[in-house]
């Protein structure tokens, strides 16, 4: 598409040939020479298309002269924007083009199109080596119940939080979807102040995070993604250490609404060792206020190890998943915030219990 | 001149200089359901037909209303398109304001007396605001909260609240209001063609939120439909899906200059003064959160089929974009 654009565009200056390209700048990395390669190979296309004659841009309405709509492919768009910033500019070192090619590069590592909730699949993928690491052989993860997973069709997963980085979300979208497949990418609603972290909540939003809102869940569902929510917010994410396992109040029940007005199951899912990957000794706030955040969490190595102190733990991690519950749309009102109230609470017990018996199941095996 | 037995309506245009005016003008010249179209603007447009009326006036002058009100009369205007905003926030702000509310003020008022059947106003999804509270998708019912500390989207919000308090004045008339996002296209100007312009674009440091894009042309085939149908209210115009800031920016073939949020108002103020950046202090929080519309209504009713994704749109925009010689942009002032 792009060569035939190159051709056709009046304003196209000369056309790079290979000698061209090789007068920009000396590349060493054998990357890099891959990827001039690339560029200077369809070099000569343009060359061949005639002269288009000048638009008279007013004079017809300029839909026809659009370009027809094609996906490009990020292969050829690197290419692209390589081939055009030195064919522009046409001295090597202007700083268009180094920053031209700065750009394509850190393109390079991470996909050009993402879904409407901004999840892209390549950043998954570059991800998923480095998470199935952590899952094996870090925390070594061991999940029961995963036959209680409905087949197809969208679902809500009620989980604990723990963790104070949202490490368990990856985890539990990782365990889903290698017992059900991808072809459906899990998704998990991100609290405001994870999505509104600097850094953090970007990259969570690329590897399939939402924020949580009504509206967003409502959506996800009805492309038929499963849904990973955690009721207990940041209240459970950076709960103390002598607070582990002990689950928090489950919000206002918009889980529990949701998962009613859908007619979606809702999958009871508990998990063990995220509280113990950052041992949070304490909450500080009047440090957090000046930076946005809600409480800096203080753990014996944070402050301290500086950055390194962002290391998790390596605690072995239990998963577990309940049997599916589903609420009849006549036997409960959605807007009856009393009976909803009294239903997520018990929810709650359910997931404490499960909690539970993973704990005495460990204490178990340990003795 | 005009004799009253003639069919056909009468169509009244502002904002006709940019691209949007002056190819909606370009088409109803050659549509037979419109018998003519009165251009008022202050520059002559570049339009010509047999159709044609222009009107010099500048909306900002004190005596406009007036003079608004004798032209609608003398021509039997019967449709108003209102397009007279700014494409991008400028300095002056008076300027600004007297142009985009105090004129569009005056419209109203002459459309009032006038007893026009239809009214259609360009306005942009900006009006919803930046909010960290956005859900991922902003319906044309949610509340126009705009930004804080910022008079231009004020102005584009009280350019709004003026057109909706005009419609519940005059049940006859169909007011229907575009918000359109983003416009990218060769032959426009905007906020955010004017940010992927520059070598280094000023975002806030560790936020890359989702941008929803429109193409020139798509954004066309909306204000036709809304032109050819009558579907009262506000419809949010966007190409489909969302594209990162962060994949924006690079695939323009530019590099960010991310600001912590912390220093944006001080940094970010300086550069705006010192014109060196597009981006008004206030128009970080459009950089930090999410403002993605929703199109859902204007497929449902208004039949809107974007030829172009976000994705595409920006694609062509940077391909195209980049090959052109730099020409100096005409300036915000229609």
């Amino acid at each position: 598409m792009s060569r035939s654009v190159l051709g056709r565009d009046p304003f196209t200056r000369a056309p790079a040939t290979p000698a061209a390209a090789d007068k920009s700048p000396p590349a060493k990395t054998p990357a890099r020479k891959a990827r001039k390669r690339r560029a200077a190979r369809p070099a000569v296309a343009p060359e061949k298309s005639p002269p288009a004659p000048a638009p008279e841009f007013a004079a017809e309405p300029l839909v026809e002269k659009e370009l027809p709509p094609r996906p490009v492919d990020r292969r050829e768009l690197v290419d692209e924007t390589e081939e055009l910033s030195s064919d522009t500019v046409g001295m090597p070192l202007a700083p268009e083009t180094i920053i031209g090619r700065l750009a394509a590069w850190s393109l390079s590592c991470r996909g050009l199109e993402v879904d409407e909730f901004g999840f892209d699949p390549v950043s998954w993928e570059k991800a998923k080596p480095l998470l199935r690491w952590l899952a094996d052989r870090y925390w070594r993860i061991q999940v029961r119940g995963l036959d209680h997973l409905p087949a197809d069709g969208p679902f809500l997963v009620v989980a604990n939080h723990g963790g104070v980085l949202p490490w368990d979300a990856l985890m539990l979208k990782l365990a889903v979807e290698r017992a059900r497949g991808e072809d459906i990418p899990v998704r998990f609603l991100m609290e405001d102040f994870v999505f509104h972290f600097p850094f953090l909540g970007p990259l969570l939003t690329r590897l399939g995070g939402a924020r949580a809102h009504p509206d967003n869940a409502r959506r996800l569902l009805h492309r038929g993604a499963p849904l990973l929510v955690f009721p207990e917010g940041d209240k459970g994410l950076g709960k103390l250490y002598r607070n582990r396992h002990q689950l928090q109040r489950f919000g206002r029940g918009g889980f529990l609404k949701l998962a009613i007005r859908e007619g979606v199951p809702l999958l009871p899912a508990a998990l063990v060792g995220p509280d113990e990957i950052h041992p949070v000794v304490a909450r500080l706030r009047w440090l957090a206020r000046p930076l946005g955040l809600p409480y800096l969490p203080v753990t014996f190595t944070f402050p301290v190890l500086g950055p390194l102190g962002l290391l998790p733990l390596p605690a072995r991690w239990r998963i577990a998943f309940g049997e599916p519950l589903r609420w009849e749309r006549q036997a409960i009102d959605p807007d009856d915030s009393v009976r909803v109230a009294s239903e997520a609470e018990r929810v709650r017990e359910r997931v404490q219990q499960m909690v539970n018996d993973l704990l005495d199941e460990r204490s178990r095996a340990a003795t | 001149m005009a004799s009253q037995e003639q069919p056909g309506r009468v169509v009244a245009l502002t904002g006709a200089a940019e691209f949007l005016g002056r190819e909606l003008g370009n088409r109803l010249l050659h549509d037979p359901r419109c018998r003519r179209v009165v251009v008022i603007d202050v520059r002559e447009p570049n339009l010509s037909g047999a159709g044609l009326e222009y009107v010099q006036l500048d909306l900002t002058s004190p005596n406009a209303g007036r003079e608004l009100e004798a032209v609608f009369a003398r021509h039997r205007v019967d449709t108003l398109v209102h397009q007279a905003f700014l494409s991008h926030p400028i300095h002056d702000l008076d300027y600004a304001h007297e142009l985009q509310v105090i004129g569009t003020l005056h419209l109203l008022h002459a459309a009032d007396s006038a007893g026009l059947r239809k009214v259609i106003m360009e306005g942009s999804t900006m009006v919803y605001g930046a909010r960290p509270d956005n859900p991922n998708f902003i319906r044309e019912d949610a509340p126009l909260r705009g930004v804080s500390n910022c008079p231009q989207v004020a102005d584009l919000i009280a350019a709004e609240q003026a057109l909706w308090e005009f419609a519940a004045r005059s049940p006859d008339t169909t007011v229907t209001c575009l918000r359109l996002a983003s416009m990218l296209g060769q032959h426009s100007d905007g906020f955010m063609i004017q940010l992927l312009s520059r070598p280094l674009v000023p975002t806030v440091m560790g936020f890359d939120p989702l941008f929803q894009f429109v193409h020139e042309s798509d954004a066309l085939e909306a204000l036709w439909l809304a032109w050819e149908r009558d579907c009262p209210g506000a419809f949010n115009v966007a190409g489909d899906g969302v594209v990162p800031l962060s994949v924006a920016i690079r695939s323009a073939g530019r590099l960010p200059l991310p600001i912590p949020h912390l220093l944006s108002e001080r940094l970010g103020g300086f550069l705006w003064a010192c014109q060196l950046s597009d981006t008004p202090v206030a128009f970080f929080d459009y950089l930090r959160y999410l403002w993605v519309a929703d199109t859902t209504r204007a497929r449902r009713e208004l039949g809107f089929r974007p030829r172009f994704s976000s994705h595409q749109a920006l694609q062509n925009f940077t391909l195209l974009h980049r090959m052109l010689p730099k020409v100096p942009s005409a300036g915000g002032r229609p």
